[in-house]
């Protein structure tokens, strides 16, 4: 089995069979991780030896016949910004908690329960609050394909591990298309989960009524796997779903056929060129799997965008206020007049932006998911940017550059639909970029079902490690 | 006497706490909130008065594709 191509399910089963052992892989992937690391800036820390004494326990009991969760044995990495016990999490900041969690994370709990185990700590844009993978005290993330590209943030650690092959799958967060953008810089897939529906507790929060975590992976399936274990109501969170979970491997596993796929010619045209052409490649290959194409507009979203922002502003401005009125210089200077922003938005517009939330959303689903089963859209509006070109600090350029970046994701995070991140078709010369598929509420499992057919006509890709 | 900027002056916050925030940086941020706030205005006018914050998960789990 090549452990770089192989999918999360696909090493539990060899696991499960005694075909492969999970020191065996958890060695492979530690020592990729090393490789890929020295390329990208992908990890803030190793964590080895734990990582091979989890994998030992975990072959010891494959050889007593004890039970087994669907991720056995398995090496997964994720964003440092989740609660572990006994660790501090460093949230790819300077500003991190001041003593060690005492309880995981509910996901990193589930992930643990189903058998898997964390072999790093991955980078992520400081606080999660940027969309490019640049960090002022961590280093910049460099592009899995094209060091001198960004890998897309914030969840860019994860993104470039899965990329490189490192772990099959693992955990990033979106405020704002912070699983969309890494997992279309780097290549790979993501599901940026319906909001409520994945719980954020013992997750560092960035703006909560907009912050969804989720899974990252280079097969579709594993998207599934992951949804599988860590979906369902969790006490920890308040405001947490209680709807049954589906069964996402089996909806995974069906066909799409007759799935109508939202497309808005006048949104679309708002992208670049080279954006626009490989939207169309992309909308022929689902149209391949039996999907079928729609038109629709979506008349407001400059609103939604700035509805969006008036939110994530806010919410992270209160969050991050003590740390910016006692240890402003301990943040890098994006982070910093981001935070700053939100003190100027009056308390009428975040009101105005959080009461409008529930009529802008029944206004999406009267007006376009009247005519279709899922919208599809860019993830960024162009060709992956250098790291040079948006290294602009905190100056006059920042918000119009991010404002770019993220035209095409921040609504998303506002309507609290779930999005599902795939590859474009390879196109000579240009490194690889993602679109979304952005669904009805709770609508997953079927997203899932579009986009494990579409990697049967778009194959995943493995980036190189040197 | 503080050397920090008269707030009163241009009616937005120039200081939060100890740290100030340079008058160049005001003046970035003052105009890209200005045009956020346009829109919230409009957005506003629209809305019908009953509109509340929990609309939101309501249609959400309302609208559920499961349902």
């Amino acid at each position: 089995m090549d452990f770089a191509t192989a999918s999360a399910g696909e090493i539990a089963a060899g696991i499960r069979n005694k075909k492969i052992s999970s020191v065996e892989v958890t060695e492979a992937a530690l020592s990729r991780l090393e490789k890929a690391h020295e390329k990208c800036n992908s990890v803030v820390a190793f964590e080895s030896e734990e990582a091979l004494a989890a994998a030992k326990q975990a072959d010891e009991a494959v050889a007593a016949d004890r039970t087994m969760g669907p991720l056995h044995g398995v090496p997964l990495a994720h964003k440092d910004m989740f609660d572990r016990v006994g660790k501090i999490p460093s949230w790819g900041g300077n500003i991190r908690p001041d003593k060690p969690a005492q309880e995981d994370a509910t996901l990193i709990a589930r992930l643990k329960r189903a058998g898997s185990h964390q072999i790093a700590a991955l980078h992520l844009t400081e606080f999660a609050y940027g969309p490019i993978g640049h960090n002022y005290v961590l280093g910049h993330a460099r592009n899995p394909w094209n060091p001198g590209h960004v890998s897309g943030g914030s969840s860019s650690g994860t993104g470039m591990s899965v990329a490189t092959g490192c772990i099959p799958a693992g955990l990033g967060s979106d405020t704002a298309g912070s699983l969309r953008l890494p997992a279309s810089a780097c290549g790979i897939t993501s599901l940026k989960p319906t909001w409520s529906l994945i719980s954020p507790a013992g997750a560092m929060a960035l703006a909560p009524s907009l912050d969804a975590v989720g899974p990252m992976a280079r097969h579709v399936s594993d998207l599934a796997l992951l949804m599988s274990v860590m979906a369902g109501h969790d006490p920890r969170f308040g405001l947490s779903s209680q709807r049954p979970v589906p069964d996402y491997v089996a909806a995974a596993a069906k066909s799409p056929d007759g799935i109508k796929v939202g497309v808005d010619e006048k949104l679309i045209a708002a992208a670049d060129a080279s954006v626009q052409t490989r939207m169309q490649s992309a909308i022929a290959a689902l149209e391949a799997t039996g999907c079928k194409r729609v038109s629709i507009e979506i008349d407001n979203w400059s609103t939604l965008d700035h509805l969006a922002q008036l939110v994530q502003l806010s919410e992270a401005a209160a969050l991050h206020a003590n740390f910016l009125r006692n240890r402003v210089d301990d943040y890098g200077p994006q982070v910093r007049t981001r935070v700053e922003f939100g003190h100027f938005v009056s308390a009428h517009d975040f009101q105005t932006a959080l009461r409008a939330r529930g009529t802008m959303l029944r206004k999406i689903l009267d007006e376009v998911y009247s005519k279709c089963d899922v919208v599809i859209l860019p993830n960024f509006a162009g060709p992956i940017p250098t790291i040079a070109e948006l290294d602009v600090g905190g100056g006059p350029q920042l918000m119009a550059a991010l404002g770019k970046i993220m035209k095409y994701s921040r609504p998303l995070n506002y309507l609290g639909l779930p999005a599902l991140t795939l590859p474009y078709p390879s196109s000579d010369g240009e490194l690889p970029n993602g679109f979304q598929l952005m669904g009805k509420p709770f609508a997953e499992a079927r997203m899932l079902s579009v986009g494990t057919a579409y990697q049967k006509e778009v194959p995943p890709l493995l980036a190189p490690l040197a | 006497m503080s050397d920090k900027p008269d707030k009163a002056s241009s009616g937005l916050p120039h200081t939060l706490g100890d740290h100030i925030i340079p008058e160049d940086r005001t003046e970035m941020i003052r105009s890209h909130i200005q045009s956020l706030s346009a829109t919230a205005l409009e957005v506003s006018d629209a809305l019908p008065f009953s509109a509340d914050t929990s609309d939101f998960l309501q249609v959400l789990n309302a609208r559920a594709e499961d349902k």
